[in-house]
């Protein structure tokens, strides 16, 4: 949750909104249809740079990769491990369908490069600015009954909540949990008991605050239909630096294709 | 809608994503690392309890969206959807309709379950490895804890917010 902080505050580099999310979408595609080493390494160092450019913070690929391992690699690993040991100890009484390692290996860098490139526009563009964008881009179902402005609205205004509201939380109700599970005397349904009552107690106190929050909300609309595409001195670099990326990972294909000739 | 409607949608998003920053100090043993206790789900339950259906699937929309904008990543998102969205359908069809056959705790427990199979298939849908199926004894074992905690907080936090009437003005 301390990443939220970084979200909040303004990006290190001013672009576009959409037309990043343009480029984000590019690199995305790109990327699903890399096929080789080479075109893979040319991704991860052009999203190094691009990183260190737009966070100067390599502890979000840390971020990123512990957040990408425990939903992917970890859940294939133990699949594998648990696979294995079912052919090991019964062999031919569990169907194991046939694996490649390396096969594996690619389409999960494939889908890494995807994910971090999603995380990266994200966590570098302020969420009114990708609100503004999205409500452009979906404002013709408000027409069919579908509300996207106003579910746009609240997604938005839950972000400026949770804001304003995490550090009074965690240093009220987080420090009282903390301070329930040091008592090493209580037993575990007691604990859980009392966590229920602090729990009970917080979404209590929250919901008497309805009336304050829905004027609130009423009064925080987002701009409807005013994203207007305005291309800053950034967008063309970020721009020329793609097109010379594409030219390196289209290079990067007839490399890998040479060296399999020789 | 009630005049306030949309403020308790918010606020049980804002404490759904809040609650479950409580799961770093409630020290639950788990048997493989990176299964969460999942405490967001008692807003889900107790949304399922006062709420209509399309509030409590707006409320884990938003939820989910939120979180993936804020913590994991948008690519994320399919995941949470996926689990989310089919838990708390499943979990409302449990609680509405087959009430003599769950308690709360019942009711989580089948939430968790849900939970961890639609994420897992979506993970073999998205990296077309049925090897990863295997791991779904693992996820429904620790379903079994972690709906079963879930579910008795729920249940203790239902009683009490119909003992106060919290959601009294709510039609």
């Amino acid at each position: 949750m301390e990443r939220h902080a970084g979200l909040l505050t303004r990006p290190k580099v001013e672009m576009d909104a959409g037309l990043k999310g343009l480029v984000a979408l590019i690199l995305a595609i790109a990327a699903s249809r890399s096929s080789n080493g080479w075109e893979l390494l040319s991704f991860a160092l052009y999203l190094l740079i691009i990183t260190i450019l737009l966070r100067n913070d390599l502890g979000f690929i840390k971020r990123n990769l512990a957040s990408f391992g425990l939903v992917f690699v970890l859940p294939y690993s133990l699949g594998l491990l648990l696979s294995l040991l079912a052919t090991r100890f019964f062999p031919g009484a569990v169907y194991t369908p046939p694996i490649s390692v390396e096969v594996t290996f690619f389409k999960m860098a494939k889908l890494f490069f995807i994910w971090y490139i999603g995380s990266l526009y994200f966590f570098t563009t302020p969420f009114p600015e990708i609100a503004m964008v999205l409500n452009r881009l979906l404002s013709p179902l408000n027409s069919i009954g579908v509300p996207v402005t106003k579910h746009l609205n609240m997604v938005n205004f839950t972000v400026d909540q949770l804001a304003q509201s995490i550090d009074r939380f965690q240093a009220d109700t987080m420090e009282a949990a903390r301070n329930l599970f040091k008592d090493h005397d209580c037993s575990i349904k007691t604990r859980l008991g009392a966590l229920a009552d602090l729990v009970v107690g917080f979404i209590v106190d929250s919901l008497q605050t309805r009336e304050q929050v829905q004027d609130e909300f009423e009064q925080s609309a987002i701009p409807s239909g005013r994203y207007q595409m305005r291309i800053l001195k950034n967008d063309v670099v970020a721009l020329f630096s793609l097109i010379i990326f594409l030219g390196v990972f289209c290079s990067a294909a007839r490399v890998e294709l040479l060296f399999s000739i020789l | 809608m009630n005049k306030g409607q949309d403020a308790i949608l918010i606020i049980l998003v804002c404490n759904a994503i809040l609650i479950s920053l409580l799961e770093s100090v409630v020290p639950i043993p788990m048997p493989v690392p990176g299964v969460k206790l999942g405490l967001a789900n008692i807003i889900t339950i107790i949304a399922i309890a006062h709420l209509a259906f399309k509030d409590v699937l707006l409320i884990v929309f938003i939820r989910c969206l939120v979180v993936a904008v804020l913590t994991k990543g948008i690519t994320a998102l399919p995941f949470s959807l996926a689990g989310g969205l089919l838990s708390a359908a499943v979990m409302w069809l449990c609680y509405k309709y087959l009430v003599d056959w769950f308690s709360v705790k019942g009711v989580s427990i089948i939430g968790a379950i849900t939970h961890n199979m639609a994420q897992l298939v979506v993970a073999t849908i998205i990296l077309r490895e049925s090897v990863m199926l295997f791991y779904l004894p693992i996820l429904l074992v620790s379903a079994l804890v972690t709906g079963f905690i879930t579910g008795l907080i729920s249940e203790s936090a239902l009683r009490e917010i119909d003992k106060r009437g919290i959601f009294a003005h709510v039609a």
